[in-house]
């Protein structure tokens, strides 16, 4: 017998997973039970509104396809404007899903299991989002499988040097691991799902998903370790990928692009918008699927205290930018520096650093961190904040860079918005239709979380 | 998804705020609106009997080898110069035109203007055939009609009218004085209304008659200019840009370098290459210049003419005249700079400035000794029309004078000033024919209208000077159904009953054998003639002239003429585009799209006005004010303009031209009066509205940034001696491997005057395309070569620098490393490669080139290029399709094309066998093209002055290209 130590502060101590009495039985109702049912009206509505914005995208990247980059506000010196904006926006806001899947995963913070699967396929979705991007923004997308190596007639390689080329590496890694890891995790809810449903269709799709899953203690320990392997795999991916999307503009010399604290001010970054983007959809997932005991109030504090700790970290990464600039005394990084908040753009940056280091600062009190209202707001602006933050990275550091006589202003056009529209319609079109057919909580994760699956130390509860 | 993109313009969604005001946007600029285009092969020499289709070589033609560029000597005209030019040939067309190297004065260079007119062969708006009462018909019926309507106007008394440019040839001359023997009621009008009437008047009172001048800038240490762009608009731009560039790049701090003194309203070109500067009215120069006629007098004890008393010259007291005052120093030095000179001075005045003005140039010139020697005037002019007579003929149009007028190569109804007076005059000629090129203003008021040659499609002679008679001969077979102006009238000739030769060329033939082949040459005229077509030219060895000597007398009428005071109001100074010239270039869409040198605005013509007057009307660029009189017009502010003055370009207005229309304000017509160059205003009123100006360069300085490095020689001097060497960098970088040689350039920016010749010669070697207002505005750009200006010092007086801005060429290359597909890699002759079939257009290099020299086709600039124009592209060079990046190349097609000579030739490679399109191009040879591995070559000699410096060389990226810092040479040094 262990000897009996004091109780731990409150703030440290484990929270409540569950709120009231669950069983397995009633989880499994309640969270499996949405695919059965005809979704609400209100479902319907969203999701027409979600097509639409994404009919408005895909008319706008048609315009492009036929016209080209000229339908954009792109030119000289600014030859990367929403397009690149939107492709780093959207691969940060995945790596939320990929940190709570994987990172947590293997600190064995349980109250990951309630809201990884969400988070996951909202990391795919985001990541889907992304790719379509890097294609779009070429000017002969239909070449775009050049930037992909493979062995050719004219024995021509990608320019291995490139930070581009280690954008396609990176992100369809991330994609390809992040699929399958999420898919993985599926499996045994396929298969419950498939237990679930009588004859027809949906019972072959579940049945041919869930790969033949029968819950044997075989299959079971199958699944752990080629659980955990993925999960370690992914885990180098949430630091790795958005450190590879930070070398486009940190190898590059553009002032204000070339600076080393690059790639950790990025992966901050993408958590930070992540985590946002996270509790939006969240707040609204529980509240219209009935899910608040299962993600309750303390799941979303805790991470709205991730969101307070990165942004106090992108508060950090900003004053070492302007410190940098500082004591560089280099001409060019000043400059840029000072266009990030004042000048033509400087709106941008005043935005930026409102949204993603003053508002955030309401969650140091707890009640804030507790009231959904609250957390929207804050969520909505981090949202803001850091789409504005990679807005004034490329655009204000591009337009006036070390030659005056090419400095020029970058006017995004509405082509350019709709795509960014669009981009948002496709996001959430594919969430919504994730919740309709797909069990949106790891039914088997969480049922290791309900009282009595796990074996009793005698009392004392830590994990 | 293949080749076969949409057009330029954006349908549905471009801004509608542009179509109201500036009614280009909504057009494709070299979208074809007729339909037919249908071209000949125009193989070799032969005329193009019909359309036929197009039929590959199974007879080679003697001349044309396929792949082998074939070159010409011809001569372009343009006012009353004469450029002799080389037009290089590919196929039996010609596509690049460059100066002419055996021309002694010349030497190589020829105007831009002669570069881009190629687009005025192809141009897609050209009239087809003959063109009677609306309907196509043929050159018979034409001629007929014609010959009719002399007739019938010789047979009614009344008279003919024929108006032309100035004419330099004497065979047409020639020509056209047995066309008056013919018709003795004919009237022939040589009307320029870009010509500087102002010289020419003053000339007349002061000589008796007018010449020619020529001027030697290269023998002139001292030269002042009174609203004289003798480096942009004013005549022989490329001899006066070659001649005064040879004096700025002293090899040391202790010269020899010129003086330039520069007193002007606006900024001219001229301005900001001035060392001493200054911003004055246009209407105090004459009175200025009369100060310095009694100053030099009585400070350097230079004799007055004779006829022109001291007394006369009391009023202009250089220390008693209100205007010189705030100038008294620059003055000062001025008369110091003039007497010890002497004959190396040059004092001259541009059409902006006074009569007066002009006559006290020349008495200066005369006093200082520099007439004829700096200031030569040998070749009389043409008989131009003046204002005034302009203006009594078009009152004796109106009085119903003349029963028939031909307008041939003229364009009054555009550029006359008073359109009202201009159609009472045409309506009382009942027979009008316009001779020309494209269906013009005045076209569209003649009944007939027949279509000439271009320049590149016909025969001629021109003399501007008595050493050197030019050649013209057409390079290809006429592209449509036009004939040469002189066949028409030929066929005139031929119609009255007096046939003079079968065509042109025999004429032409025979008077050079009979006239022109010296008496005692011993060779037949075939060879004396193919000799001469192959130079391009004849010199002759003619006796000296006398210097003109004044008339005194009218030297103290112009003195006093000159001590009236004008009124106190706004000036408005109305110049030539240095691009358009008088309107006659609206069509072409390089000149268009070129930036102005000074103001950088492109497809427009913003009024310029004073820091000081915009500010008090709180006004900035782009903003609408009202004349007045006229349309309401953009406003720019521009540094270093005399307050009160305001500046316009001529040329611009145009309303036909697929190209040409509603680009810009019509200037023309504010003048009032033909040829007047300088009118009060009453004052500006803004009128709210606003016009994005087409910038191709928004910011003017440099911000404390080393990029263009411009010192004045006293600087220079005192410039310690580890500013001045460059040491390499450390770069953990591996040295580029070199064998052979690396290509590379010194680009001399004291050398450098910014006339942006170098950009049109590049868009015509490189197949650079247009892109229109629109798409400027947005920053889209294309040219490969630009010209930076930066302004520096205060507003009010600034100083200028031009910097010639294309692809370094980096050792260590930023773009090279970021391309995802490797389209872009270095060659081992040190140059930066572009795979354009690579290229999938990520951007990155784009980002990562720091000079910003590289162009992205963001929309499909080429593939609607007119089935005409496409026969301008240079066939060794790519034309890009969209999505592709793109930059200057060091015309990689030239290197190749010599190296390839060398081979075959069995020899080296030499360094000089290579000149790229913009060094070859350059009037002042600031470019100087070469190997720079090899340390004796021309290019790496110049590249070790100690002036020499890379622009953002902290960077590491170890361009190719050494600039030389500019140099200013402003008063206070002691000697000039």
């Amino acid at each position: 017998m262990k000897p009996a130590t004091a109780p731990l502060p409150e703030a440290l101590r484990p929270f409540e997973l569950i709120e009231g009495v669950v069983t397995p039985a009633s989880l499994d109702h309640q969270v499996l039970q949405f695919p059965d049912r005809r979704p609400p009206r209100a479902w319907y509505v969203a999701l027409a509104v979600t097509l639409s914005a994404l009919a408005v995208g895909v008319f706008c990247m048609g315009y492009t396809l036929y016209f080209g980059i000229g339908a954009w506000g792109n030119n000289r010196p600014v030859a990367w404007g929403f397009g690149i904006i939107n492709f780093v926006f959207w691969v940060g806001i995945g790596h939320a899903g990929t940190l709570i899947s994987a990172i947590l995963f293997l600190f064995r913070a349980r109250w990951r299991n309630a809201i990884a699967r969400f988070a996951e396929a909202m990391t795919i979705f985001a990541v889907m989002c992304a790719a379509i991007f890097p294609v779009l923004h070429t000017g002969r997308p239909w070449f775009g499988y050049w930037l992909f190596p493979y062995p050719n007639e004219r024995a021509i390689w990608v320019n291995f040097r490139s930070p581009l080329v280690w954008d396609v590496f990176a992100v369809s890694t991330y994609f390809s691991v992040s699929l399958v890891f999420w898919y993985l995790g599926l499996v045994p809810d396929f298969a419950s799902m498939r237990d679930r449903t009588s004859e027809g269709l949906r019972k072959r799709i579940y049945t041919v998903l869930s790969l033949g899953w029968r819950g044997a203690t075989s299959h079971w320990l199958h699944y752990d370790k080629a659980y955990l392997l993925l999960a370690g795999l992914a885990t180098g991916l949430v630091i790795s990928v958005h450190s590879v999307v930070s070398f486009d503009f940190a190898v590059s010399l553009v002032p204000g692009w070339h600076m080393t604290i690059f790639p950790p001010y990025f992966v901050a970054g993408a958590i930070f918008a992540g985590f946002a983007m996270v509790v939006i959809v969240l707040t609204v997932v529980r509240k219209t699927m009935n899910l608040s005991n299962l993600i309750t109030d303390n799941h979303l504090d805790v991470m709205n205290r991730l969101i307070l700790a990165m942004s106090c970290i992108m508060g950090y990464a900003y004053f070492m930018e302007g410190g940098t600039a500082w004591y560089s005394a280099n001409p060019y990084i000043q400059h840029t520096f000072k266009n990030y908040v004042s000048g033509f753009y400087g709106w941008a940056g005043i935005t930026t650093v409102t949204c993603n280091i003053i508002i955030p600062q309401i969650f140091w009190f707890r009640r804030m961190r507790r009231s959904i209202p609250a957390m929207i707001f804050v969520a909505l602006a981090v949202t803001l904040g850091m789409w504005m933050e990679r807005f004034v990275i490329i655009v204000i550091s591009l337009h006036q860079d070390y030659l005056p006589s090419s400095w020029h202003l970058y006017i995004p056009t509405k082509i350019d918005f709709g795509i960014l529209l669009g981009s948002f319609g496709l996001f959430f079109t594919l969430v919504l239709l994730f919740a309709r057919v797909m069990p949106v909580i790891a039914t088997s994760e969480m049922k290791a979380s309900l009282p009595g699956a796990q074996a009793s130390h005698g009392g004392a509860s830590h994990e | 998804m293949g080749e076969h993109n949409p057009p330029v313009k954006l349908p549905i969604l471009t801004s509608a705020s542009q179509d109201g005001v500036d009614g280009v946007s909504r057009r494709r600029f070299l979208a074809l609106m007729g339909a037919s285009a249908a071209v000949a092969t125009g193989a070799g020499c032969k005329p193009a009997k019909d359309r036929a289709a197009v039929v590959p070589y199974t007879k080679k033609q003697e001349e044309i080898v396929p792949g082998i560029a074939d070159y010409y000597a011809s001569t372009f005209q343009e006012g009353e110069v004469a450029y002799s030019v080389l037009v290089k040939a590919r196929e039996g067309r010609p596509i690049h035109v460059e100066g002419n190297d055996e021309h002694p004065v010349y030497r190589g260079k020829t105007s831009f203007h002669a570069t881009a007119d190629l687009l005025g062969l192809y141009d897609p708006d050209r009239l087809r055939g003959p063109v009677l009462d609306g309907r196509l018909c043929d050159w018979n019926e034409a001629t007929d009609h014609l010959v009719r309507g002399l007739k019938d106007a010789a047979g009614s008394g009344r008279g003919i009218l024929l108006v032309t440019p100035a004419v330099l040839s004497p065979s047409r001359k020639a020509l056209l004085a047995r066309l008056a023997e013919a018709l003795p009621g004919l009237r022939h009008v040589q009307w320029e209304p870009a010509a500087d009437h102002s010289a020419r008047e003053a000339e007349r009172t002061l000589f008796g008659e007018v010449t020619l001048a020529r001027y030697h800038f290269d023998r002139a240490k001292v030269i002042v200019a009174f609203e004289a762009d003798f480096l942009g608009t004013l005549g022989d731009t490329v001899s006066a840009i070659a001649g005064f560039a040879g004096m700025r790049r002293p090899d040391s701090p202790a010269g020899p370098m010129n003086r330039l003194y520069v007193f002007e309203g606006g900024m001219s070109l001229t301005g900001t290459k001035a060392d001493v500067r200054v911003p004055i009215r246009p209407s105090a120069l004459g009175r200025i210049a009369f100060a310095l006629v009694r100053a030099v007098h009585l400070k350097g004890g230079r004799a007055l003419p004779a006829g022109l008393e001291l007394s006369a010259l009391d009023a202009f007291a250089l220390e008693r005249l209100p205007e010189a005052k705030p100038f008294a120093a620059q003055l000062d030095a001025l008369v110091k700079d003039l007497c010890a000179a002497g004959d190396k001075a040059m004092v001259l005045a541009g059409p902006a400035a006074s009569v007066e003005a002009h006559v006290a140039c020349h008495i200066l010139n005369s006093m200082l000794g520099a007439e004829g020697v700096t200031v030569l005037g040998e070749q009389a002019a043409p008989a131009l029309a003046s204002a005034d007579d302009f203006k009594k003929l078009v009152d004796e149009m109106t009085a119903g004078k003349f029963a028939a007028a031909i307008f041939w190569d003229v364009n009054p109804a555009y550029d006359y000033p008073d359109d009202g007076a201009w159609k009472a005059a045409m309506e009382k000629v009942p027979e009008r024919v316009r001779i020309g090129l494209l269906p013009d203003e005045t076209a569209a008021n003649c009944s007939l209208v027949l279509p000439v040659n271009h320049w590149l499609e016909s025969w001629n002679d021109f003399e501007t000077s008595r050493d050197v008679l030019t050649l013209q001969q057409p390079l290809v077979a006429p592209l449509y159904q036009t004939l040469q102006g002189e066949d028409i009238l030929l066929r005139c000739l031929a119609g009255l009953g007096r046939p003079a030769a079968e065509n042109y060329l025999g004429w032409l033939k025979e008077r050079w054998r009979s006239e022109v082949q010296p008496k005692d040459s011993p060779i037949p005229f075939a060879r004396f003639w193919n000799a001469c077509l192959h130079d391009g030219l004849l010199r002759r060895r003619p006796d000296p002239t006398p210097a003109r000597r004044l008339d005194g007398s009218a030297c103290a009428r112009a003195a006093g003429q000159a001590a009236k005071v004008a009124p106190g109001k706004m000036e408005l100074v109305l110049d030539v585009d240095p691009r358009l010239y008088d309107g006659r270039y609206g069509n072409n869409g390089w000149l268009q799209e070129m930036p102005d040198p000074v103001t950088k605005t492109s497809w427009g013509n913003p009024l310029s006005m004073s820091p000081v007057d915009a500010d008090r009307l709180h006004l900035k660029n782009g903003d609408m004010v009202s004349l007045g009189k006229g349309s309401a017009l953009p406003i720019m502010c521009q540094r270093g303009q005399a307050e009160g003055v305001l500046r316009l370009t001529l040329g611009h207005g145009r309303w036909q031209g697929s190209v040409a229309s509603q680009v810009g304000t019509r200037a023309w017509t504010l003048a009032g009066a033909p040829a007047r160059r300088v009118l009060s205003i009453d004052g500006v009123r803004p009128t709210g509205g606003r016009q994005e100006l087409a910038l191709s360069q928004d910011h003017d300085t440099k911000d404390g940034r080393d990029i263009a490095r411009q010192w004045s020689l006293a600087e220079y001097a005192r410039k310690p001696q580890h500013e001045l060497e460059r040491e390499e960098l450390p770069s953990l970088y591996a040295k580029q491997e070199q064998k052979g040689p690396r290509w590379g350039m010194a680009i001399d920016l004291s050398s450098c005057v910014g006339c942006g010749a170098c950009v049109v010669a590049c868009q015509s070697e490189n197949n650079v395309a247009v892109v229109g207002p629109e798409q400027v505005r947005k920053g889209r750009a294309m040219h490969w070569i630009r010209v930076d200006r930066y302004y520096e010092g205060d507003a009010a007086s600034p100083s200028v620098v031009h910097e010639p801005m294309l692809c370094q060429h980096c050792d260590n290359a930023p773009c090279e490393t970021v391309c995802p597909v490797q389209a872009t890699n270095h060659g081992p002759d040190g140059i930066n490669q572009m795979a354009y079939n690579r290229c999938v257009g990520t951007r990155y290099c784009a980002n990562n080139c720091p000079y910003k020299v590289r162009r992205f086709n963001y929309l499909d600039f080429t593939s609607e290029t007119p089935e005409s124009m496409q026969l301008a592209f240079n066939p060794e060079v790519t034309v890009r399709p969209r999505g592709v990046m793109e930059k200057c190349t060091f015309c990689v097609q030239r290197i190749r094309n010599a190296d390839q000579i060398a081979k075959r030739e069995k020899r080296p490679l030499r360094d000089t066998d290579v000149v790229p399109a913009c060094g070859s191009a350059c009037p002042a040879s600031a470019i100087v093209f070469g190997d720079i591995a090899n340390p004796e070559s021309g290019v790496s000699k110049i590249s070790r002055s100690n002036r020499g410096f890379h622009v953002l060389e902290e960077l590491g990226t170890k361009p190719a290209i050494t600039y030389l810092a500019a140099l200013k040479n402003p008063a206070g040094r002691g000697e000039p």
